[in-house]
């Protein structure tokens, strides 16, 4: 169906789908997204999950993962690390930035999704020396940025996630961000596609704690919506 | 006793096979040597620009804020599939359909051009228009690898053409 081009409701993508196409499906065959496309994956098995719950803190994650669980949504504190830090804010701003950068801001209420390149790093950036030389030398103040995104609730409860956002944007500027945050919880080596140290860790951490102890590997999924004026950007909320 | 023998076991061989990645490193700036973070591998095309992989495919972020560039609604690159570089001019081809909104001009553009010299990052819808600016820029021709192919060469030489001191 192509959409009046008359009225607001054209600009309107997801009109279709209460404006919630993770949650929905077209249809009509408008091809999905790759990365809806997951989310609506994972969405769907948090759904049907019977066996879910929601954490607030590394330990919550551990406890539901070891009572195995299928599912664990982030909320509370959790969701507050969550949107504070850097990289996401950083990610943020790019989308906010889209936004003013469209030709219809400021005249017409518009849609528009996003995705995070495929995940956001979360906890921060290590110091990017090598890590053996971290490791064997932890404590030198070098590498003090390692020994923050070691001393991060946030490396440990996600580090990469997936990251996608609707974003509505009214008439009078105001952007209304509602992301959807997915991620698994699990500590399996990935011999394509993880590092290394990642998986000689894992490989020897994962048996113990998916093996010895079944812990599961649940999904992790957060869902918040954040709104921002135009205004907050040149008062220092966001960069200007 | 036992757990801790364990431990410094498991310490000794994590060091051991660490270690393999530190010797194969022709360049000093971490930014060209880097193979990866704790559960992603990267490699780099010219700084600041990287080829990231968390398990999703492999992406590129871009780095020109959107208000002061002409394809404003491209933040990052997804699922890149080719790449070449030559003449300090990265190209990079994806199958990814972006979603935009055709009504404000936006296209879905799958061939790629950044140079990082000139803080250009623009992209095109069809193959004849890339080669044509290309050419602006001195390349004629395009040799395209995979970030898989890359990736491994990198892993196993530390170097790609672009990486200084590489050469």
């Amino acid at each position: 169906m192509i959409p009046s081009t008359q009225g607001t409701q054209a600009w309107d993508r997801y009109a279709y789908v209460n404006n919630n196409p993770v949650r929905y499906v077209d249809p009509s065959g408008h091809s999905p997204r790759r990365s809806d496309y997951r989310n609506q994956i994972h969405a769907n098995k948090m759904a049907e999950s019977n066996r879910r719950g929601e954490a607030e803190n590394l330990l919550d994650m551990l406890m539901l993962a070891f009572a195995g669980v299928d599912a664990i949504y982030l909320v509370g504190d959790a969701l507050e690390l969550i949107q504070n830090d850097p990289r996401f804010l950083e990610f943020q701003s790019q989308i906010v930035f889209e936004a003013l950068s469209k030709s219809g801001y400021g005249e017409i209420d518009f849609n528009f999704s996003e995705v995070a390149e495929y995940g956001i790093t979360f906890g921060g950036s290590r110091d990017p020396a090598s890590m053996l030389m971290q490791f064997l030398d932890p404590h030198n103040p070098m590498y003090s940025e390692t020994q923050a995104v070691g001393s991060s609730e946030l490396t440990w409860m996600l580090r990469h996630a997936n990251v996608s956002v609707d974003v509505h944007v009214s008439k009078n500027g105001q952007i209304t961000l509602s992301y959807t945050l997915t991620d698994q919880f699990d500590l399996t080596p990935d011999w394509e596609n993880r590092s290394l140290e990642y998986n000689i860790a894992t490989y020897f951490l994962g048996s113990v704690w998916h093996g010895t102890l079944d812990a599961s590997k649940p999904y992790v999924y957060a869902n918040w919506t954040t709104v921002v004026n135009p205004w907050a950007m040149c008062w220092g909320l966001l960069p200007c | 006793m036992k757990k801790i023998s364990f431990a410094c076991v498991y310490i000794g061989l994590f060091a051991l096979l660490a270690a393999c990645n530190i010797f194969r490193l022709p360049s000093s700036d971490p930014f060209y040597s880097s193979s990866g973070d704790w559960d992603s591998i990267r490699f780099p095309l010219i700084k600041p620009y990287e080829v990231v992989n968390i398990g999703y495919g492999w992406s590129i972020q871009l780095h020109i804020s959107p208000l002061a560039k002409e394809i404003n609604w491209y933040i990052s690159l997804n699922d890149v599939e080719k790449i070449s570089v030559k003449n300090s001019v990265i190209m990079i081809y994806t199958p990814y359909k972006k979603d935009v909104i055709e009504e404000m001009g936006e296209k879905v553009l799958n061939w790629f051009v950044i140079i990082p010299d000139k803080e250009i990052e623009t992209g095109f819808d069809n193959e004849d228009d890339f080669l044509r600016y290309i050419q602006e820029y001195g390349v004629n021709e395009v040799a395209w690898e995979s970030p898989d192919t890359l990736y491994q060469r990198f892993l196993h030489t530390g170097c790609l053409e672009w990486i200084p001191g590489c050469q």
